[in-house]
């Protein structure tokens, strides 16, 4: 399930059988994972998976109905929040408003008690970080989202916590800046070594900024792997489909021996390594299917015939979507192979091939 | 259960000037006048204790309440008052309602300056105001004295110490009451649902009743019960304003008060103003709990 | 947004009729003439006249006095029970509570001032400053803590856990941002006790004792013999002085505007 922490580096959050529920409602179900030392994180899912109530949990607001949390080997379950050396960015930032950028960076150091000289220090290195260090004396109400969303950054990393917790920091920002903003948060993670914890429903985002990531849906985690783990090997017919897009199939289960079955799909049988697994669906990434003239053959692949219901145009790809003998498929062409590839109309007959090594084994 | 301060300091204040005066006015409806200092004679003593109230409970004087359905002074006093606080509301409705609309139609940032015109009246002195309506409305007032320059009028309307002076000044003094919770509800409203129903082929008028006013139900009901209640018990605006044949309770429980000397009986018209404004506030607490739960 | 015909006219018509009666009482309390209808020339004797009316003068000592210590009690208490009821949400005597702190504010005065008035009888305490003040404390009291939890309930809860997350205790966290944040509302409220206190006939007359008339009360004796230039002169200098606390305190408080 990927426990092991791909930096290799010590655990530092352990979370053990966590459930939480509010009245009737189960935000958060049997959840277990590790994150490790400077790792970057990410819990990924759907509104109303429990991402953020787990996330709330490891910050101290609200407390595990069962299970316990530990942090750097001590239990902080009951911990409360300004107690755990863990900080967290807002969604909403939440910045104060009634004091300035110096002093809202300076807030965490204050209660702390640290001396107004090392204060000061710390908070400019901070705004430095940030590159917001000229802006240390204005007015919060002043600042642009982004510039907002820094100064939160820069509030809780000033006090060099061991986990730094981001409420979908990219959900308020646009597209542009979207993507600048992960590339410098990577960055930032990078240099100080501090764990981050990203808490976001956009799989790109995780998918472009984790070490690892959990994937959750109604309280569960589904699985937890690298973003290659999840895209490649995904375990479950829901991970496949949330992570990327993916043809999720039903095959005809014909035989099993010796850790590989014979299937077949729409009457054309194939083999394929399943391990100990007995019942399964097929996962295929639209990418992964070619799209051939009607009478080519590929010997190793599986082909089948196909007609052509939909062509959209999407700028760098083409997706297509065939209709075989009994299911309907979507795939994928890089429009830069245009000149030399295929390009059917609707309606054209054709023969989508793919690898049976390309077909993932979904159990669940 | 840890007892925080911040509950039990507001919580005995609010019982000891709340719950204490109350239960003092119960038993004073219940006592007779005396020629006294207090002037009454109480039901029964504090020191008593339960049984011996218990037993004065069967034989209560209930003379103050027999009185009350005797006179019919008091009975028409509550009439009265019922049917000029009605009048009131719907005329402060009638001037509030276009006025919230009105402000919550104007440009964003005119919608503060407006409100605040419209609430800065409030602050300056309630007595002061109603007096300012004195010199308007006597028969040579201000506006009898207009009329007739104008030719509109041989002889001054009766404007002053009446049933309609009243109404002007109920609806004058709780004119912000109705318009702030109009408008809150106002401000918050989808205006598209409006121009929907126009795009449907409605006219300006029946779009804004059959789509726009049912929306504002709410503010509605909250602002014609911070105007009706308070107006049942006004007494500064019918002495000021009204007559000698004008009949408000609260002028009745004033001058049995200062007047007769006859505390009992002001507490009895107390007790019995309680039970009819207890109605309106027991209708107004279910709906705040279903705008709470909703 | 344009605006139609009739809303102009709303407005318009809706704000004059508010500010007829003010303005009357204002124009006329410069007028040499005693009569209403009559414009005798411009004229400020009758403000020289409430100088030297020494009664008016003692009650609107006595009014102020009044205002100030009830807003200040008023404050302090309706502060403390709009933060018992938002912040804790289940408590003994919840339900109770609520009622009695928000019932006072559509109560009819006069049945609030007997109340207290029998009050202070049962207690046996003398009328006068003292009573009169706390009257008006029992009273403003609901509305300072109506405009404090309306603002508790607008106030996003993100900030005060921000300030947990950053290290501070629960209390300081309170003490440190939401209650500088609500400080507004707080001023707002006691600003509004204030000028109830200052306004208040009916209440002060059923508790007040010798020696502790208030100027309502003082005026009101005077309104009932008829319309005078000397009230019209006081009415005045009441209104542009309230009016004028009104939008100091607004000034204050709009650099404090926050989300």
């Amino acid at each position: 399930m990927g426990t092991q922490g791909v930096t290799g580096r010590p655990p530092l959050v352990s979370i053990e059988h966590v459930s939480q529920s509010f009245g009737s409602v189960r935000a958060v179900e049997d959840v277990s994972l590790t994150i490790c030392e400077g790792e970057f994180f990410a819990l990924l899912g759907p509104s109303g998976s429990g991402k953020t109530s787990l996330m709330r949990m490891i910050a101290g607001f609200g407390e595990p109905d069962r299970g316990r949390i530990l942090l750097a080997g001590e239990h902080v379950t009951r911990v409360p929040p300004h107690k755990r050396p863990v900080n967290m960015m807002f969604q909403n930032y939440a910045l104060f408003p009634h004091l300035n950028v110096f002093e809202n960076v300076a807030f965490g150091l204050r209660e702390e008690g640290v001396p107004k000289p090392e204060r000061s220090a710390r908070v400019d290195e901070a705004l430095r970080l940030v590159q917001m260090q000229s802006c240390a004396a204005r007015r919060t109400q002043a600042l642009s989202g982004g510039q907002k969303q820094r100064v939160a950054l820069a509030r809780a990393i000033v006090k060099r916590p061991k986990l730094l917790l981001l409420d979908e920091p990219l959900a308020a920002l646009d597209r542009r800046l979207r993507e600048e903003t992960q590339e410098e948060l990577k960055h930032l993670q990078k240099s100080l070594g501090i764990a981050f914890l990203v808490v976001t429903h956009d799989q790109d985002e995780a998918m472009m900024m984790a070490d690892r990531i959990a994937v959750m849906s109604a309280g569960r985690v589904l699985q937890i792997g690298t973003p290659a783990d999840l895209y490649e090997r995904p375990v479950s017919r829901a991970v496949a489909r949330f992570i990327g897009d993916a043809n999720v199939i039903e095959p005809e289960i014909r035989a099993h021996l010796d850790g590989r079955a014979l299937v077949a799909v729409d009457g054309t049988p194939f083999e394929i390594a399943t391990g100990s697994v007995r019942d399964f669906a097929i996962g295929v990434r639209p990418e992964k299917i070619r799209v051939l003239e009607p009478y080519v053959s590929v010997p190793g692949s599986v082909t089948l015939d196909a007609s052509v219901e939909q062509r959209l145009y999407r700028g760098d790809v083409t997706e297509l979507r065939v209709r075989t003998a009994h299911h309907v498929w979507r795939a994928a062409i890089l429009n830069a192979s245009r000149r030399t590839g295929f390009m059917p109309e609707p309606g054209e007959r054709i023969r989508i091939a793919f690898a049976p090594d390309d077909a993932m084994v979904l159990p669940e | 259960m840890k007892i925080r301060p911040v509950i039990l300091i507001p919580f005995l204040w609010l019982a000891l000037f709340f719950l204490v005066p109350l239960t003092i006015v119960v038993r004073l409806a219940f006592s007779e006048s005396a020629q006294a200092r207090p002037p009454y004679r109480p039901a029964f003593a504090w020191a008593e204790g339960w049984p011996v109230w218990l037993e004065k409970a069967k034989s209560l004087s209930l003379g103050n309440f027999e009185a009350m359905l005797e006179e019919t002074l008091y009975i028409d006093a509550l009439l009265s008052s019922a049917g000029l606080a009605a009048t009131g509301t719907a005329l402060v409705l009638l001037i509030a309602y276009p006025l919230a609309y009105a402000i919550a139609r104007a440009p964003r940032d005119r919608r503060v300056l407006l409100l605040t015109l419209v609430v800065v009246p409030f602050w300056t002195s309630f007595l002061i105001r109603i007096y300012a309506w004195i010199a308007l409305l006597k028969p040579e007032g201000l506006i009898n004295y207009a009329l007739k320059s104008f030719g509109l009028i041989d002889a001054p309307l009766p404007l002053f110490g009446n049933h309609l002076a009243i109404v002007i000044g109920i609806a004058y003094s709780y004119l912000p009451f109705m318009v702030l919770p109009l408008y809150a509800t106002l401000e918050k409203l989808d205006w598209s649902l409006e121009e929907a129903a126009r795009d449907l082929g409605a006219t300006r008028l029946r779009a804004f009743w059959r789509v726009t006013f049912p929306q504002t139900l709410r503010g509605l009901i909250v602002g014609i019960l911070l105007v009706f209640v308070p107006a049942l018990g006004e007494f500064i605006i019918p002495d000021l304003l009204g007559g000698s044949d004008t009949l408000m309770i609260g002028k009745v429980m004033w001058s049995e008060f200062f007047g007769n000397r006859d505390w009992p009986m002001a507490a009895a018209l107390a007790m019995l103003l309680l039970c009819l404004l207890a109605i309106p506030l027991v209708i107004l607490r279910m709906l705040e709990d279903r705008r709470e739960t909703a | 947004m344009r605006m139609s015909r009739f809303n102009i006219v709303s407005l318009v018509f809706g704000i004059a009729f508010l500010y007829l009666p003010i303005l009357i009482v204002m124009i006329y309390s410069f007028n040499a003439s005693k009569l209403v209808t009559v414009w005798g020339g411009f004229s400020t004797q009758w403000y020289r006249g409430l100088l030297a009316n020494k009664p008016l003068m003692d009650a609107a000592f006595v009014s102020l006095r009044v205002a100030l210590a009830s807003a200040l009690g008023a404050t302090i208490i309706g502060t403390m029970a709009a933060l018992a009821l938002r912040r804790h949400r289940r408590f003994v005597g919840r339900g109770l509570f609520a009622f009695m702190l928000f019932v006072p504010l559509v109560l009819p005065e006069i049945m609030t001032g007997l109340s207290l008035l029998l009050l202070f009888v049962a207690l046996d305490w003398d009328r006068g400053f003292w009573t009169i003040t706390l009257a008006h404390m029992a009273f403003t009291t609901s509305f300072v803590a109506f405009i404090v939890d309306a603002r508790l309930a607008d106030l996003d809860p993100s900030y005060e856990e921000a300030a947990r997350d950053l290290g501070a205790s629960p209390l300081s966290a309170f003490m440190r941002v939401t209650l500088p944040m609500i400080l507004p509302a707080i001023a707002a409220g006691c600003l509004l006790a204030f000028t109830l206190s200052l306004d208040d006939l009916v209440i002060a007359s059923f508790t007040s004792g010798p020696g502790a008339t208030t100027l309502p009360m003082r005026l009101y004796g005077q309104m009932r013999l008829g319309v005078t230039p000397e009230i019209n002169a006081a009415s005045t200098v009441l209104i542009v002085s309230v009016t004028l606390i009104v939008i100091v305190v607004a000034w204050l408080t709009r650099r404090h505007r926050q989300a």
